[in-house]
C-alpha cells in the first residue's frame, strides 16, 4: 500500500540516477523509466525508481493532503514559500 | 516516521528461534477521510495512492456504494475491472522486468519495465477519458480503437519479453514436461528464472501449507497468534495443474505470478473482441467493504458512513496479510534450510521475491 508522495528531483546523475527530496531526505533512485526527466520535476517514487511524472499541480494537491495529515511539515514550508 | 513504510526480517542466529518479520506501514492518511463525503472520499484516494491507484479507486467505489447500498452499473463494473487488471497486468512486467534479473544475477531490464508504463494510461484514455468510472455511473457505448492498441501493446510486451511465445502458447502448457520445453532452452529472464530455482532450490525449499484467504471468510487480519491466510497470484491460480500443491515451492510462487500476467492478458484481449463477458470480482462484498485485486493479492477498503458522510475508513493492503506475523511469509523464512549465512539471506530474498511486499524490504541475520 505504497502512498504515493511526489518527491523532488534536485539533482541529474550519471547512468539514469537522480537525487530528490522527499520529506526533508536526500535519496538517490533511477529515473530510467521517465521520459526526459529534469531538476525541479515532481516524480512518484517506488522501490528505488521514479515511475512517472507528476504535474507541480498534482504534486502540489497531493503534499497539501499528506500535510493535512500531520505528515511533510517541510514540503508544505516549502510550497507555502514558493507560492508568496 | 518513516512515510514509505518497509518490512524488516530478521533471521535467528539460533536455528530453533523464530523469524521475525515487522512490518511498518505507510504513513497512515485515512483519518484524513473522516468527516468528508463520499464523493470527496473518492476523488482523493487515487492521489493519495497513486502507485495503484486504479485498484484503490475500484476499491474505494464499490466500498461507498456497498455502504450505501448501491451498485454501479454492468458496464461500469467492467470498466473498472478492465483497468484494475490492466495495473495489475503493469506492475507484473514492472517487477518481472526490474527485479526478476537481480535474483539471476543479470542486468534490469529498464527498456521493458519503461514500455509497460503507458500502457495503463493509454487504455484509461481510451475507455473512460473523462475519468468518471470510478466517480459515477457512464455509459461505455464502444470500445474505441486505442483500447485494442493498448491491450495488443501489453500482450506483445509479455509475449516478447517475458514469455518468448504467444499467450496461448505460453498458457497450453498444463504439465510439467511442457514446461520444462519452456524453461530449458532460456529463451527469457523469466524461463531463466525459473529453471534456475529448479536447479538452486529443491521443491521443498520454504515449502509450506498455506491457507488462502478467499477460503477465510476475513476482511480484517485477526487480532490472535492464529495464523493469518495468504492473498496472491497463487491464491487465483491455485487450481492450475503447474500450480495446484499442497506445499507450494518457490518455483510455484514465481511461476503463478506468470500465471497471473498471461490470464489477464488474454481476459483483456477476449474481452476487447467480446469473445467474453468479464466476471466482476467480489461482488458480494459485505456493507461497506470494498474489494480490489492487486498483483500482490487482495486490497480491501472498509467505509464506515453516518448522515451520508464517512464515519471511519480503514485500508488493508495484501502486504498486511502475507508480512503479518504467523503469515505466508513468516512461515517460508521459517522453513529454510540451516545453512550458512551468506546461502540463508540468499534464499530468504528469494522468498522476498516471491510473495513481494509492496514497500522495501530489509533481511538481516542477528
Amino acid at each position: 500500500m505504497c502512498l504515493a508522495i511526489p518527491a523532488k528531483v534536485t539533482e541529474l546523475l550519471a547512468d539514469d540516477m537522480a537525487t530528490v527530496a522527499l520529506d526533508g531526505v536526500k535519496k538517490q533512485i533511477s529515473v530510467a523509466l521517465v521520459e526526459d526527466p529534469a531538476v525541479d520535476d515532481y516524480v512518484l517514487v517506488h522501490v528505488g525508481y521514479a515511475l512517472h511524472k507528476v504535474s507541480p499541480d498534482e504534486a502540489s494537491r497531493t503534499l497539501a493532503m499528506m500535510a493535512e495529515a500531520g505528515l511533510l511539515q517541510e514540503e508544505l514550508e516549502e510550497i507555502a514559500g514558493s507560492e508568496q | 516516521m518513516d512515510l514509505e513504510g518497509h518490512v524488516e526480517i530478521l533471521l535467528p542466529r539460533d536455528p530453533g528461534a523464530s523469524v521475525e518479520v515487522t512490518l511498518k506501514e505507510p504513513a497512515d492518511v485515512t483519518r484524513l477521510l473522516s468527516g468528508r463525503k463520499p464523493a470527496e472520499v473518492m476523488r482523493m484516494v487515487p492521489a493519495l495512492y497513486s502507485l495503484c491507484g486504479t485498484a484503490h479507486a475500484a476499491a474505494s467505489s464499490y466500498a461507498m456504494e456497498t455502504a450505501r447500498g448501491d451498485s454501479a452499473d454492468a458496464e461500469t463494473r467492467k470498466v473498472r475491472e478492465c483497468l484494475v487488471l490492466m495495473e495489475r497486468a503493469r506492475e507484473h512486467l514492472l517487477r518481472i522486468a526490474l527485479d526478476w534479473p537481480k535474483l539471476n544475477q543479470e542486468p534490469p531490464d529498464t527498456e521493458t519495465a519503461r514500455a509497460a508504463m503507458p500502457i495503463l494510461p493509454a487504455l484509461r484514455a481510451a475507455l473512460d477519458p473523462e475519468e468518471q468510472a470510478f466517480s459515477g455511473h457512464f455509459e461505455l457505448t464502444n470500445l474505441k480503437r486505442e483500447a485494442y492498441v493498448a491491450v495488443e501493446t501489453a500482450s506483445s510486451l509479455a509475449e516478447q519479453w517475458v514469455f518468448g511465445e504467444s499467450l496461448t502458447r505460453w498458457l497450453s502448457r498444463r504439465s510439467q514436461a511442457e514446461l520444462q520445453g519452456w524453461i530449458k532452452p532460456g529463451l527469457t529472464g523469466a524461463a531463466r528464472l525459473i529453471g534456475n530455482l529448479d536447479k538452486r532450490v529443491g521443491d521443498d525449499t520454504a515449502a509450506v501449507s498455506t491457507v488462502y484467504l478467499s477460503d477465510a471468510g476475513l476482511v480484517l487480519p485477526p487480532e490472535s497468534d492464529d495464523l493469518v491466510p495468504e492473498t496472491s497470484s497463487l491464491e487465483r491460480h491455485r487450481a492450475h495443474p503447474l500450480l495446484a500443491a499442497d506445499m507450494p515451492s518457490l518455483s510455484t510462487r514465481y511461476l503463478a505470478r506468470l500465471v497471473d500476467l498471461a490470464t489477464i492478458l488474454v481476459e483483456l484481449k477476449d474481452l476487447r473482441d467480446r469473445k467474453t463477458d468479464l466476471q466482476v470480482t467480489h461482488e458480494t462484498a459485505p456493507a461497506g467493504v470494498g474489494i480490489a485485486e492487486t498483483a500482490r493479492g487482495r486490497l480491501t477498503h472498509i467505509a464506515v458512513l453516518r448522515d451520508g458522510k464517512v464515519e471511519s475508513y480503514q485500508i488493508v493492503s495484501p502486504t498486511r496479510w502475507n508480512f503479518a506475523k504467523n503469515g505466508i511469509a513468516q512461515r517460508c523464512l521459517e522453513a529454510l534450510p540451516d545453512r550458512y549465512s551468506e546461502e540463508r539471506l540468499d534464499l530468504a530474498n528469494l522468498v522476498l521475491g516471491a510473495i513481494d511486499p509492496c514497500v522495501s524490504h530489509s533481511v538481516r541475520i542477528h
